[in-house]
């Protein structure tokens, strides 16, 4: 008895504690949800430390939750219902099973809580579904403007001018998606447009891990030996990729290129280390700052654009440091939808006037 | 004239590989009459009424029931013409309540639902003419074995059976649930429903019978009404066959004292048991099926733990806790079922005779297979274990050789004492004597043997000394000299010390 | 009552005895070499040493989970906690060389990584053992336990490292771990048309692993007790075998084995992450089913499990040789498990209605 009492103590001590820091807060604190896929990866933990870190200096509440793994849609759309359930005045989710996150985003909806969608700029069909703004960047535009600076570093390998260079590229392909098919799509349509010579010998999923990626390219310096770049969907594929071809004997950045998108931190690591050729850096920590402050834009009743583009970079040993300092970092504008189209996000003709 | 019975069943011969299970057997059963079928374990009783019952088929006879020439196939047949078995284990589904259980295979349906209403309804009235007060809701679970019994009575009675045929009905009850029992069987008989009553409890086939019938070694002794007869008669009638040849008993000369048991209680399966165990002797253990004599070996044995009591091995006490303990102090298990317990059926003949002795068999951290292969050969040749070789799978050995290659690991450990539980269980005539003579060779070496067994002529061939158990309790010892079947059975039985019985709570 | 004990009618005879066993003991070995061959055939860049080079890299650490795996299901167990160990034992072994959980590229300030090594090794048999103590002194099922203990371990592994993988910089010990041993074909040379065998250490190690495994099982009072455990407990218990003690060491040594694989598995991604167990539980499973292990227990051997791990390891590397579309995967390796499992059930007989000439009829 004498323990339950102590406990109940406790338990309200703790309560008026945080009560107290919560109202310490100038005004009504905002509390706002976060629900990454999962947080089984440094892209989404940056983010989530984004967000966090805004949220921070709002002094609002920011609730996290995710699914234990990523590819469990129905604990996505359980753990944004429960989140409505406690009471967010808005919450940002990242759907990867577009089409199960309906469900989250309808009852969002109904409640009048705005909704919004981070790391995913690819609007939902159901024009009845309101999503406050797709927030997120362009990824066939990024994986176009990898391929062209693939191009650059076949031609500085085999002398030739970009153009007219020669070369072969192996891609590891992420779990059939249309994040594998927009990362591929792009990237094959910026070889072709800058390297039109440069052929793909090979695509194989390596399931976007770096145990699969080296022993998918393993395989494939047996077939063709000679391969100048892995191009992974992820930067932990090419990573993969990479070992296996040093643990053949071939040397990084002289033999072959390894390059992925994502630009997580182990990856900037080994990119300073000269293990690495290059990743599409999109800084998912200054992802995360922009949904908050696209939800204070929201709650201060301004207009946001349905989609919102963040930039994206292509990060080489050279500029490494400028891209960690935050130098890179452009305003986020307002942008296309991302379809599932084999088409540019961006239409051709909006790049050409822009330029 | 006399009007002719129910059943009739006549010239019912059976063949199993090797055995003639039944012999020109013949057995009838009148309406309204508890027939009570008696006999050793392995008299015939099983598969007469299994043959009755549908379960097995018979090589030859006939069975007339309610006046018609019948054959059943399956035990479903026979359960549509009107005859049930309540078998010992009952067959019923736990979870499921009594009125599923009633039911069960004759689900009464309304379009494609389950008619709740109905069979609730008919499953109470079922219930009320046995006077049971019970909720058909019920899971079958939550009912004593009493209860369950009855709920199987009134399945009987829910598929209208003319004949109901028990099957030791009273092994797993009380007295009071007995006394229900035996209501509600007159109150059957009283509706004209027949009975038969398989039991090893004789006392009650003397109360509840209006005749019965004994069967001996697959032949037909005698069917007489229950008043002509007496306990002994019965008893006599029972057993009666000349032992001598087949247990060849060589008396060893008793050494000093090896094994005490005192005072050793073990919830209600065993209650203050106490006795002592000589070098050299071989004591019988007998008692019904149930009467604790499994449970009693496997506790000394160390195989289930005891709650009080105390066990001293050459006059010191020992504690046992687990088989490896018992080992450690020379006592030896040749369990009572061989296959489950006994062997490893996947391995060689080799590795089940060396599993107990390994430790000693380990040269640094390897196993010494020379040593093995010796001591196997060792044993192989001395027992006369009839196998190919080696490193033959015991899977394919007789029962026999099984049972020989069991005794050779238990004989390997080098034991003081020796416990047998049924050792000749499934086992042929010849092989069963060679064991008999191993038993002899062991106990005259000065090994202390105790020999749990069903059968008594083996009880009473073998033994030195019996102990009988009944209900957990030692109700009696025997020297070989004053040993019958008779006094075995009344100790077993009706028991002297304690006329009747006492309740299990 | 009527036990009916089945004589056999005259001792078997011995040459189809030794033709059967044959058969049994060699029909995955057999299904090794068709699809060594097949591949031989349909790939021309299979025909290469390295290939087999590779090949024997990619059995390595998987087959030393499944040789862990082997003992346990040999007991009739199974350990589900596997691919959760072999991420566990990377990611402690990697925090221990890196000196940090940070995510990072190539540290290595903090223990030399033969101590790291031992440490994870070691946490691997001894979380193990605990699984074993429960399994056996709760008389929990041990899919439960096994499952519950994956979970325990990948969450660790995650709030460790907070998703990222710990990158590790590799010193001699890790490289020596990770090297090849080179073999000198010589005359063999202008057939193969490579100078070298390259033998990766890692495959070393587990062969290695594999003829100790045998050797236990085969010449120790504790392999005889695991296939006694498996065969029959209630009889290896009586016998007075210490069930329970043989039971957590078994658990112990899967924990362990796994453990190793996941230190061979971290040197060689140089990274020690959740994600690098992945799989490893169902293919070690399969291996040893698809290698004659009963999943019943009491029966089978660690050879083989080796058979099966190539088996698997050939299937999936073919895939890619022959440019088979990505998404197929799955669905070929879940027919080969099935198959092989299908056939060996089919040699032995188990199967009624696929033995000949010997119906029985209801009488």
């Amino acid at each position: 008895m004498a323990r339950k009492v102590s406990l109940a103590v406790v338990l309200m001590l703790a309560l008026s504690i945080s009560v107290g820091f919560v109202q310490g807060q100038e005004g009504t604190p905002r509390r706002v949800g976060f629900v990454p896929p999962a947080l089984t990866s440094p892209f989404h933990v940056a983010m989530v430390e984004g967000a966090q870190a805004r949220a921070d200096e709002l002094g609002w509440e920011l609730v996290v939750q995710a699914p234990a793994s990523e590819g469990d849609f129905q604990a996505f759309v359980t753990t944004v219902e429960q989140l409505l359930e406690t009471g967010v005045e808005a919450i940002s989710i990242n759907p990867i099973g577009t089409d199960s996150a309906i469900t989250a985003v309808r009852a969002a909806n109904e409640r009048g809580i705005p909704i919004l969608a981070h790391n995913f700029i690819t609007p939902f069909e159901d024009e009845a579904l309101e999503v406050a703004s797709y927030i997120g960047y362009d990824q066939w535009g990024g994986a176009e403007a990898l391929a062209a600076y693939t191009c650059e570093l076949i031609a500085g390998k085999t002398g030739m001018s970009v153009e007219e260079t020669t070369g072969k590229v192996y891609i590891l392909l992420g779990i059939e998606s249309i994040f594998s098919r927009r990362r591929t799509g792009g990237f094959i349509a910026g070889l072709e447009k800058n390297c039109p010579n440069v052929e793909v010998v090979g695509q194989q999923s390596a399931e976007w891990l770096r145990t699969r990626g080296q022993e998918v390219a393993s395989v494939a310096l047996q077939q063709n030996p000679d391969i100048d770049v892995f191009y992974g969907n992820s930067d932990e594929m090419a990573i993969g990729a990479a070992l296996a071809a040093e643990q053949l004997g071939l040397v990084i950045n002289e033999d072959f290129f390894a390059v992925g998108i994502d630009g997580n931190q182990p990856t900037l690591d080994l990119l300073a280390q000269g293990k690495f050729s290059a990743t599409l850096g999109v800084d998912p920590f200054r992802m995360g700052v922009t949904v908050i402050d696209t939800m204070a834009a929201i709650f201060a009743g301004e207009e946001v654009p349905q989609i919102l583009l963040t930039p994206s970079v292509v990060v080489t040993p050279d500029n490494l440091e400028a891209y960690l300092a935050g130098e890179l970092w452009t305003e986020p504008v307002a942008g296309f939808p991302e379809l599932d189209n084999d088409m540019p996000t961006v239409p051709e003709e909006e790049i050409e006037s822009s330029s | 004239m006399k009007p002719s019975p129910l059943l009739k069943m006549q010239h019912i011969t059976k063949r199993f590989p090797g055995v003639l299970a039944l012999s020109d057997v013949h057995f009838d059963v009148e309406s309204g009459e508890v027939h009570a079928l008696l006999g050793e374990n392995g008299a015939g009783k099983s598969t007469l009424m299994k043959i009755l019952s549908g379960v097995y088929q018979r090589d030859a006879g006939e069975i007339i029931f309610k006046g018609r020439s019948v054959d059943f196939a399956t035990p479903r047949q026979a359960q549509l013409a009107g005859i049930t078995t309540i078998y010992q284990e009952l067959n019923q589904i736990p979870y499921l309540s009594v009125t599923e259980n009633i039911f069960l295979g004759s689900e009464i349906e309304r379009g494609a639902f389950l008619d709740w209403r109905t069979m609730h309804r008919q499953a109470r009235e079922l219930l009320a003419r046995l006077h049971l007060d019970i909720d058909p809701r019920t899971p079958i679970a939550d009912l004593g074995v009493g209860q369950q019994q009855m709920v199987e009575v009134a399945k009987a009675l829910h598929h209208k059976a003319d004949l109901i045929i028990m099957d030791e009905p009273t092994s797993a009850l009380s007295i009071r649930e007995i006394d229900d029992l035996f209501a509600i069987i007159r109150q059957l008989k009283a509706d004209g429903v027949a009975l038969i009553y398989i039991s090893h409890h004789l006392d009650e086939a003397f109360e509840i019978s209006d005749r019965i019938t004994v069967l001996r070694d697959g032949r037909h002794i005698v069917t007489v009404p229950t008043d002509t007869l007496d306990m002994e008669r019965l008893i006599t009638l029972m057993v009666g066959r000349d032992l001598s040849e087949q247990f060849p008993k060589e008396p060893a000369p008793l050494g000093a004292e090896v094994l005490r048991v005192e005072h050793l209680t073990q919830g209600k399966r065993l209650k203050d048991i106490s006795f002592n165990l000589h070098a050299g002797e071989v004591l019988g253990v007998a008692g019904l099926i149930g009467a604790g004599r499994t449970e009693l070996v496997r506790a000394i044995f160390g195989a289930d733990p005891i709650d009080s009591g105390r066990i001293l091995i050459d006059g010191v006490p020992v504690t046992i806790r687990s088989p490896q303990d018992a080992i450690r102090h020379g006592i030896a298990l040749l369990t009572e079922d061989r296959k489950r317990q006994g062997l490893i059926l996947g391995m060689n003949v080799r590795e089940n005779t060396t599993l107990s002795i390994l430790g000693g068999l380990t040269q640094g951290i390897f196993t010494d297979r020379r040593k093995e292969s010796a001591i196997t050969q060792d044993f192989i040749d001395s027992m006369a274990i009839k196998t190919p070789d080696q490193d033959q799978i015991v899977s394919n050995l007789s029962g026999g050789t099984q049972q020989k290659v069991v005794l050779a690991k238990w004989m390997a450990t080098q034991p003081k004492i020796l416990i047998f539980d049924e050792p000749t269980r499934g086992i042929d005539v010849g092989a069963k004597v060679e064991i008999y003579k191993l038993m002899n060779t062991l106990a005259k070496q000065g090994v202390a043997i105790i020999m749990v067994s069903s059968e008594l002529p083996e009880i009473l061939g073998m033994s030195d000394r019996v102990m009988v158990i009944r209900e957990g309790r030692v109700t009696g010892f025997l020297n070989r000299e004053d040993a019958t079947q008779e006094k075995i059975i009344t100790y077993a039985t009706a028991g002297l010390d304690s006329p009747g019985g006492e309740p299990i709570p | 009552m009527t036990e009916t004990t089945l004589l056999p009618a005259s001792p078997p005879r011995r040459s189809t005895n030794f033709i059967s066993r044959l058969l049994r003991d060699t029909g995955p070995l057999i299904v090794l070499l068709g699809l060594f061959i097949l591949l031989w055939i349909l790939s021309p860049a299979f025909r290469s040493p390295t290939s087999l080079s590779i090949l024997m890299m990619e059995a390595a650490a998987i087959g030393i989970v499944a040789a862990g795996q082997t003992f346990v299901i040999l007991t009739g167990g199974i350990d589900l906690s596997v691919e959760a160990m072999v991420s566990f034992a990377g990611v402690v072994a990697a925090i221990l060389i890196a000196g940090t959980n940070q995510a990072g590229g190539q540290i290595a300030e903090g223990l030399p990584s033969i101590l790291a090594i031992l440490a994870a090794v070691g946490a691997g048999g001894l979380i193990g053992m605990v699984q074993g103590f429960i399994i056996t002194g709760l008389k929990i099922n041990p899919f439960i336990v096994t499952l519950g203990f994956r979970s325990i371990l990948l969450g660790v592994a995650l709030v460790w490292t907070r998703g990222a993988g710990i990158n590790i910089a590799k010193d001699d010990f890790l490289n020596f771990v990770t090297s090849f041993i080179r073999i000198d074909l010589g005359a063999l040379e202008s057939i193969v048309g490579i100078s070298q065998l390259r033998i990766p250490m890692p495959f070393v190690i587990a062969v290695v692993i594999y003829a100790v495994v045998w050797v236990v099982l085969r010449h120790t009072k504790f392999g005889r007790y695991t296939y006694a455990l498996g065969g029959n407990e209630t009889a290896a218990r009586l016998s007075g075998v210490n069930v329970d003690r043989t039971k957590i060491m078994i658990y112990a040594i899967s924990g362990l084995l796994a453990a190793i694989s996941g230190v061979l598995v971290m040197g060689r991604l140089q990274s020690g992450a959740y994600q690098n167990g992945t799989n490893m539980t169902l293919i070690s499973v399969a291996a040893v089913v698809i290698g004659g292990t009963a999943l019943s227990g009491g029966i089978g051997g660690i050879w083989g499990t080796l058979v099966g791990v190539l088996i698997i390891r050939i299937v999936e590397q073919g895939l890619v040789y022959l440019n088979v579309p990505s998404n197929a995967k799955e669905i070929v390796i879940g027919a080969i498990i099935v198959m092989a499992v299908a056939l060996d059930v089919v040699r032995r007989g188990e199967v009624k209605w696929l033995r000949f000439g010997r119906r029985s009829s209801p009488t």
